[in-house]
This record gives C-alpha cells, sequence and structure tokens, in this order.
C-alpha cells in the first residue's frame, strides 16, 4: 500500500520510473486499490447468472420450436396438420426476425422500449440474450432432429412404439450427439454476449472494468483483465463441455 | 577542385534547407501532422453536441476551431463514449480530449490541462415536482454516464446501488423519461439543455464544488503546443470570446 502510494506518486510527477514500477502501480490500481476486484468479482457473478437465465430459457425455446418445426416438415406427404401449420409459420417468423436482427439493436429495443419503465436492467438483458439464443438453439437443435434418418422413425414406430417414445428412445439421443458441439459453441457466444448489457445498465463484468477504467484513467490493465477472466470462463466451460461430450462418446464405436 | 566543389553545393543545400525550416510557420508533432485530433462524446449540449450533418457542434468545437485557426492546425472530431475519451490521449490515438472535462487531480496523471474557460456545478435533473434535492437523492436511483465527475460523485456518496452509469447521457436522458431512473446527476449547463429539449424535466442546484472545464491534452507530448493553446485560449477569455460563444450556445 505504502509502496504504491509513493512509486504512484512518482508516476504523476513524471519523474522516471522502472517498468516494474509501472506495472506494480497499474496492476495495483486497477485490481487493488478501494479493494476494486470486489467489483470485478460481483460483475462475474452477473454475467454468469445472465448466462445461465438466458442459457436456460434458450434451450427450453429453442426445443419447443424444433420440435414443432421438425414434426412439421417431417410430416407424411399429403398429410398437413393445420395447427402445426400455424405455429410453424408464428415460429418461423421468430427465428426470422431474431436471427435478422442484430443482438445490439435488440436490446435497446428492449431495454428502451418494451421494457421501457423496469428497473431490472439485468433480468431484461437475460431475457433479451435467452430470446435471441432461442433461436439460434431451435436451429442446431432442428439440425440435430433432422439429421437423423428418417428410417429410424420408421422403424421405432414400426416396432410398436408411439411418436413420444420413438423420439425419446431413439431419435433424441442420436441427435444430441450431432448437437452438443455445435450448442457448445452458442453456449460460448452467449456467456460472451453479456458483455453488451451494459449498454442497458446491466452491471456485469465489463461495467466493472468500464467504472475502473473511469476512474483511474488507465485502460490497459481493467480491459485485458477483463478479456482474461472472460477467456478462463470460456476454457473452464469448454473443458466440462468436453468431458460431457466424451462421456456421450463411450458407447461410440469409431 | 571537385571535392571543394561537392563541399560548397552541400554546404549550399544545408543553409537552404535551414532557412526554409526557419521560413516555415511552427508545426506541431501531432498524432496527424497539421491536424488537431480531438476525443470527444458529442452528447453533451451545449458544449458538445452533433447536428444533422454528423459534424459535431457546440461551444468547445467553436472555441477550438478559433484557437486552431491561430496555432495553423485544423481539428479534427473523434466521437467516441466519454469514459474512452479520456483514455484517447494516452493510448496515442488522439492529441487530446475535449469533452466538457472537469480539470481534477486524479487526471492530471494521464492528462496535461489548459487553463480552465469556463466554471459549472453539478445539477440534478428529475421530472417536475418529483421532489429530489440534495437530502434526499440518496433514496432514489441516479442517472449518469459513465466516467463524468456526476459518475464519481454518485457512487461515491450514495453508492453502486444508487447509481446507474450509461455510454451516453442521451441514453441517461432517455432512461429518466422512461421513469428507469429517478434523476440524472449532471452539470448544470447541460442538465439545462436537456431541460429545454425533453418536456416536463426541472433541474435542481446542488451543494458540490463548482468545477472547471479545460482542455486534456496527452501527458507530456506537448508542451510547446499546450503553451501557444493556452495563450491562444487566455487571449479568448480577455477578449470576451469565450463568454460570447457560451451565451451564443445557452440561448
Amino acid at each position: 500500500m505504502e509502496q504504491f502510494k509513493a512509486w504512484q506518486a512518482l508516476m504523476i510527477a513524471g519523474e522516471p520510473t522502472t517498468l516494474w514500477q509501472q506495472f506494480y502501480v497499474r496492476f495495483y490500481q486497477a485490481f487493488i486499490e478501494n479493494d476494486r476486484w470486489q467489483q470485478y468479482l460481483n460483475g462475474v457473478g452477473t454475467t454468469l447468472l445472465v448466462t445461465a437465465l438466458a442459457l436456460t430459457l434458450g434451450v427450453v425455446l429453442g426445443i419447443i420450436v424444433a420440435v414443432v418445426r421438425t414434426a412439421h416438415d417431417q410430416q407424411r406427404p399429403g398429410r398437413h396438420n393445420v395447427v402445426l401449420g400455424v405455429l410453424n409459420s408464428i415460429l418461423k417468423v421468430y427465428v426470422t426476425v431474431i436471427r435478422g436482427t442484430p443482438m445490439m439493436v435488440q436490446l435497446m429495443i428492449m431495454g428502451f422500449v418494451i421494457f421501457s419503465s423496469s428497473r431490472d436492467y439485468v433480468m431484461v438483458g437475460a431475457l433479451t440474450l435467452g430470446i435471441n439464443s432461442g433461436a439460434y438453439t431451435a436451429e442446431i437443435i432442428r439440425g440435430g432432429l433432422m439429421s437423423v434418418d428418417a428410417g429410424q422413425m420408421e422403424a421405432g414406430r414400426s416396432l410398436g412404439l408411439n411418436y413420444a417414445d420413438t423420439m425419446r428412445f431413439i431419435i433424441v439421443p442420436q441427435a444430441i450427439k450431432a448437437i452438443l458441439p455445435a450448442l457448445g459453441n452458442e453456449f460460448i457466444v452467449l456467456l460472451k454476449d453479456t458483455s453488451l448489457i451494459s449498454v442497458i445498465g446491466g452491471k456485469e463484468l465489463l461495467y466493472a472494468a468500464r467504472g475502473v477504467v473511469s476512474r483511474t484513467y488507465e485502460a490497459m490493465y481493467p480491459y485485458i483483465g477483463t478479456a482474461i477472466i472472460y477467456l478462463l470462463l470460456v476454457m473452464l466451460f469448454t473443458w466440462l463441455l468436453d468431458i460431457f461430450e466424451r462421456r456421450l462418446r463411450a458407447s461410440d464405436r469409431r | 577542385m571537385k571535392k571543394l566543389i561537392a563541399l560548397i553545393a552541400v554546404l549550399a543545400l544545408s543553409l537552404t534547407l535551414v532557412s526554409s525550416a526557419l521560413a516555415e510557420t511552427k508545426t506541431y508533432n501531432t498524432v496527424d501532422a497539421g491536424k488537431f485530433i480531438y476525443a470527444t462524446s458529442p452528447d453533451f449540449p451545449p458544449f458538445e453536441d452533433r447536428d444533422d450533418n454528423d459534424n459535431v457542434i457546440g461551444i468547445e468545437p467553436d472555441l477550438l476551431a478559433l484557437i486552431c485557426e491561430k496555432l495553423g492546425l485544423t481539428p479534427e472530431a473523434y466521437p467516441i463514449d466519454f469514459d474512452s475519451a479520456l483514455a484517447a490521449p494516452a493510448s496515442g490515438k488522439t492529441d487530446a480530449v475535449v469533452s466538457g472535462v472537469t480539470i481534477r487531480e486524479d487526471r492530471k496523471a494521464s492528462l496535461d490541462f489548459t487553463i480552465p474557460y469556463v466554471t459549472i456545478t453539478q445539477a440534478i435533473v428529475c421530472k417536475a415536482g418529483a421532489g429530489i434535492t440534495m437530502e434526499n437523492l440518496g433514496n432514489y436511483m441516479i442517472g449518469v454516464q459513465s466516467g463524468t465527475t456526476g459518475h464519481i460523485y454518485a457512487v461515491d456518496d450514495f453508492g453502486e446501488d444508487h447509481t446507474l452509469a450509461y455510454d451516453k447521457y442521451s441514453l441517461a436522458f432517455q432512461a429518466l423519461m422512461n421513469g428507469q431512473v429517478d434523476c440524472i446527476l449532471v452539470d448544470d449547463l447541460v442538465g439545462q439543455a436537456y431541460a429545454k429539449r425533453l418536456p416536463g424535466l426541472e433541474v435542481v442546484p446542488t451543494t458540490y464544488e463548482p468545477e472547471e472545464f479545460g482542455f486534456g491534452f496527452a501527458k507530456g507530448k506537448y508542451p510547446e503546443l499546450l503553451a501557444d493553446f493556452n495563450a491562444a485560449l487566455q487571449e479568448l477569455i480577455d477578449t470576451g470570446k469565450v463568454e460570447e460563444i457560451i451565451l451564443k450556445w445557452n440561448e
């Protein structure tokens, strides 16, 4: 502490300082002075919370959309279920609109137009990210379900299983292996996209870093530190996903 | 003989070079030679604002135009969020930050300030009749722009839980109109400018110390430019030109 004060005074006075002294002072003021690390920690907490909420919402939305759209697309020729048809068109609009507009614009609209009187800034952010992620997840899951050969469904049904059971025991276990890598990718994108919610007042990691920059007038250490924290988080989750994927592959004979 | 001629030629050449260098007007070693690039957050009327053609206009661009004309430089705005604008000169991206910057001791670690040219104080802007004053400010949600003195005061005095920092004051005022924050803590002239544009707002004075605005130059990089700049600015202050420009933009 005393050393920091002494060296900081040197730097402000414009005296010559060693690289180590500069590093020490800048690092100290970016992370340690006034317990600033707590701000980053709170930020990481919000980031993880928003990711978890958005991921859950995204996966739930994605599954609903994917199942309805797959069921619609895989109807036998000549059959046409009206309810499915209507639902399919609605969901198609949802996917088109969400995938066709930038995340930032969606956040601005949700934060300042649709939920313009809400003060739960983080929740609005999580909701927006979840709805956004849902559209992408839906296409990933749909791709997975469609990739399973139609013969598998026919075989299941001809063995006397109903639609739900065939899905549960035959289609989904095969589809999930195709889905997981892309879903993991979407999850990582989502985790990083949480940094955008700072524009509508969500106090996540980047918000904390910007707060520190505006106090210390030194951008390098807070931003590089933030990047490292994101990188570590993503590496951690990639590692967990890898383990999960390996478990699923255990029965593969390839 | 050949050597002698060569020697004379070299001497003559160097002499012409020296004389031409002397004859030229002063050039400053700015980031982009001949230009004065300044970082600014143009959502801070009347100091900086943006017109429909994306030009940065306001008190400070007007002042800069006058000063740079004297110094033989062309001012060029680099519009960016305020907290990034403060850090821009230190990173070597711009020569200075000109964005209604309060001269603060802690900012002097990374910026060399010119002489101050205007004094302002913080003010509270809230919906008319909201009854928010300096005494009960701590009960409300305060909107600010990230990195401003308003941001620093709000966090220091009322805590992170009562402060919400937006990228721009324009967004913060949007949030105030929506009711997402209860009030805005902002420099009084800027608060008045927004209150004129948006309906149903009132400006409440605070008891914070007055602050002085200056232009922030990259630390230690332009001692000569800073001295000349200060001289030109002082002249504008003495002739009343600064006041005239401020009055013009406050109309």
